[in-house]
């Protein structure tokens, strides 16, 4: 599937994952390439934008046994601007889908 | 992992440095992280994707963040692509031109010699009808003959001369001006930002 496309969505997956928990990059990217199929790389731009828009916060924690782990946390605008794509997602696929099944 | 990061660290090399840094960090720290979870190298690579599209996706998402404005200026420190670009343009406007104008002079100063020896026969004539004119013609003799023999030399040889270096005078001239405008052009662009 085009990057392009997928952008959209990949916001929806990495906003709505760290929705209920926080993560660090590494489980953060690991979830999302489970829902999306994405080269990874990809990722670590997104959650930099993501943060930079105020949707997403970090947190650094010392690990044990790897690198010094950033969390990442979502923030109130966060969860507006998550159920904002969610709702825009659900309007754009059930439109989508009944003109596809047209077709 | 290294060869990875070393190319996406290029790639993106343009990219203000504190922002490179951070997103740098971010890759080493998947690979550390991947290599505790039991992958290797090479998977890791893999997943992550194809550096130079990668990084063409970084620079993306960086430009998104903080675009350029319409008039070309950009806000924020200016990438080295930039500065080299404006290093190349001045020296080119301190060392280049001022040689090329130099060209410039000797080849209308070969011209003007040129029409010298056109007009030689001319002078000389006016010099006979006029001889307390301040006009000097070929040698300084009372020989008429062979003052006109060198005048009439000159005139030949200045035809000739002409004839076979006019299109090259013509073509430097046009080179020039184009050069000049291209010069001066940069000033321009910079005056109007």
């Amino acid at each position: 599937m085009d990057v392009q496309f997928k952008k959209g969505l990949l916001e929806l997956c990495v906003l709505g994952i760290v929705y209920d928990r926080d993560c660090y990059g590494y489980e953060l990217v690991e979830k999302v390439s489970e829902i999306i199929d994405i080269s990874r790389g990809t990722l670590y731009p997104l959650l930099k934008r993501l943060q930079d828009e105020r949707f997403l916060e970090y947190y650094i924690l010392e690990s044990s046994i790897g690198p010094p782990r950033k969390y990442y946390r979502i923030t109130p605008e966060g969860r507006e601007y998550f159920s904002m794509q969610r709702k825009e997602w659900y309007n754009i696929s059930n439109s989508l889908n009944k003109f596809l099944e047209g077709v | 992992m290294n060869k990875y990061l070393s190319k996406l660290d290029w790639e993106i090399r343009d990219l203000p440095p504190s922002y490179k840094a951070e997103i740098m960090n971010d890759y080493e720290n998947h690979f550390k992280e991947g290599l505790l979870a039991g992958k290797t190298e090479s998977g890791i690579v893999y997943e992550l994707g194809d550096a130079e599209l990668i990084a063409k996706n970084i620079i993306a998402e960086y430009y998104t963040e903080h675009p350029i404005e319409a008039d070309g200026s950009e806000k924020g420190p200016v990438s080295f692509g930039k500065a080299l670009d404006m290093i190349v343009n001045v020296l080119n406007l301190v060392i280049a031109v001022p040689f090329v104008f130099c060209i410039h002079l000797v080849v209308i100063s070969l011209y003007i010699s040129v029409f010298a020896m056109l007009a030689a026969p001319v002078f000389l004539l006016i010099k006979l009808f006029f001889p307390m004119l301040p006009i000097t013609v070929g040698f300084n003799t009372d020989i008429i003959w062979l003052n006109v023999l060198i005048c009439v030399a000159l005139a030949a040889a200045g035809h000739i001369i002409l004839r076979k270096f006019r299109k090259y005078g013509t073509a430097f001239f046009k080179w020039a001006s184009g050069y000049y405008a291209k010069s001066f052009r940069f000033i321009d662009s910079k005056r109007n930002k």
